[in-house]
């Protein structure tokens, strides 16, 4: 393989650039209900998934090397992020403020409802393991393809698939032995 | 052709759930596993309905306004740079004096350092192993999900021949009406500027230092220790509690982070 020349570097930098503002709309949603299922803030969320876009254009010039998709790239470096976050978060000793949101104008019995099954879903998340609960906000909220999501975590698509079952299931257990 | 591995299946299924098919729909396809997907996939429906929310419109475009300010400052500097580029390239005769100049300042480098820098500078490999936090809890990460990238963080330990101090002061007269404002400091982080953003940790040696008695000129040094060479962009202040006293009343306001 031939050495690119400096112009042809940042050619490809500009390029990557104009392709990583493009995937702003689409991506700052995704990345924020990822990072809210791993750290369970809803704000925190919203902040990591700007800080993604930041973290990643100080890097573009890493990114070359990753051989991924951009999009992907991007929920690589909302790991990094995540992971840190929760370092922090447990040194602090905070506990994550609940931050459902309910829509007005809806009935009050439905609202309280489906508040207390979602309270319910969230409790028997926070049960999984950091493992589970990676690849289910990659399979679940990313649009990434369980082979994506292996090649992401640097594992077999065999073992993502397995480890989705196996997360699912106990989330099954988890919500039907609560009810 | 329909793969025979269940896991395989549910993956299928889920991939349609994501593309927005509904779970009746779904099952039709797969009659043989119908009882064991039903519950499985209500449960991936209940889970994405308990995350799916819509970011704030206005911390999006915060975010947004953020990132475009950040690209403008790279492609004005490249443009600079490009500038200077053409000037330079386009003046042969600058070339011979540039090229003693750099020689110069190189060859001076390494032959004034040995006067300059008597001690070897402190690199990251010389930390010992055990100093060093990259592992920050089992149950937190896998190792092995842990990308090239983790920012790490480096826990230094104090040396009163350290090659750097690290002092507190304050602004005259921003806290005039306090007759004492103690704070009490539990860690300090500086982030290194590199491609991959790494922290240095230390805890003070002294924790605590009255804002008022370190007004203006006057300093109070809480750590001195070896700080690894390079450059770093942010410095982060953990206090942990903010005791001050009003001058006038006497009264006591105390802040403290849990």
């Amino acid at each position: 393989m031939s050495e690119k020349s400096g112009r042809d570097v940042v050619s490809d930098r500009e390029y990557n650039e104009t392709v990583l503002s493009g995937l702003y709309e689409e991506y700052y949603d995704k990345l924020a209900r990822y990072a809210y299922l791993r750290i369970g803030n809803r704000s925190d969320a919203e902040d990591l998934a700007g800080e993604v876009f930041l973290r990643a254009l100080k890097s573009l010039k890493s990114y070359k090397d990753q051989g991924i998709p951009m999009g992907a790239w991007l929920f690589k470096i909302a790991h990094n992020l995540v992971v840190d976050y929760l370092r922090k978060k447990q040194k602090q000793k905070t506990v994550p403020i609940e931050d459902v949101q309910i829509e007005s104008g809806v009935n009050p019995t439905i609202t309280v409802e489906k508040k207390l099954e979602i309270e319910r879903v969230k409790k028997a998340m926070e049960q999984l393991t950091q493992q589970q609960r990676e690849v289910l906000g990659l399979r679940f909220f990313t649009g990434l393809t369980s082979g994506e999501t292996a090649k992401l975590l640097n594992r077999n698509d065999g073992s993502i698939r397995e480890m989705q079952r196996a997360a699912i299931e106990k989330l099954r257990r988890l919500l039907s032995t609560d009810e | 052709m329909m793969p025979d591995n269940f896991d395989m299946i549910l993956d299928e299924c889920i991939e349609r759930i994501n593309q927005g098919e509904g779970v009746d729909a779904i099952l039709d396809d797969y009659p043989d596993y119908s009882e064991q997907l039903r519950p499985l996939l209500n449960t991936v429906l209940s889970s994405k309905e308990a995350y799916s929310f819509t970011p704030s419109p206005d911390n999006k475009q915060v975010a947004k306004e953020r990132f475009n300010l950040a690209l403008n400052a790279i492609l004005q500097k490249r443009e600079g740079s490009r500038r200077w580029l053409t000037w330079f390239t386009g003046q042969p005769r600058v070339w011979a004096p540039a090229i003693v100049v750099i020689l110069l300042v190189i060859a001076g480098y390494f032959i004034l350092r040995p006067t300059l820098f008597p001690v070897e500078p402190i690199t990251e490999s010389d930390f010992d192993e055990t100093t060093v936090d990259t592992q920050p809890d089992a149950d937190v990460v896998s190792p092995d999900l842990q990308p090239d990238t983790e920012p790490a963080a480096i826990v230094l330990q104090p040396s009163p021949e350290g090659n750097f101090a690290f002092l507190i002061s304050d602004d005259v007269n921003a806290i005039g009406d306090f007759d004492s404002v103690i704070i009490t400091i539990s860690e300090i982080s500086l982030l290194k500027s590199d491609d991959i953003d790494q922290s240095i940790e230390f805890k003070p040696e002294q924790e605590e230092v009255d804002l008022t008695l370190v007004q203006g000129d006057k300093t109070q040094e809480i750590w001195r220790g070896n700080v690894p060479e390079g450059e770093y962009k942010n410095v982060t202040i953990e206090v942990e509690k903010v005791l001050g006293i009003l001058k006038e009343t006497g009264a006591a306001y105390q802040s403290v982070s849990k």
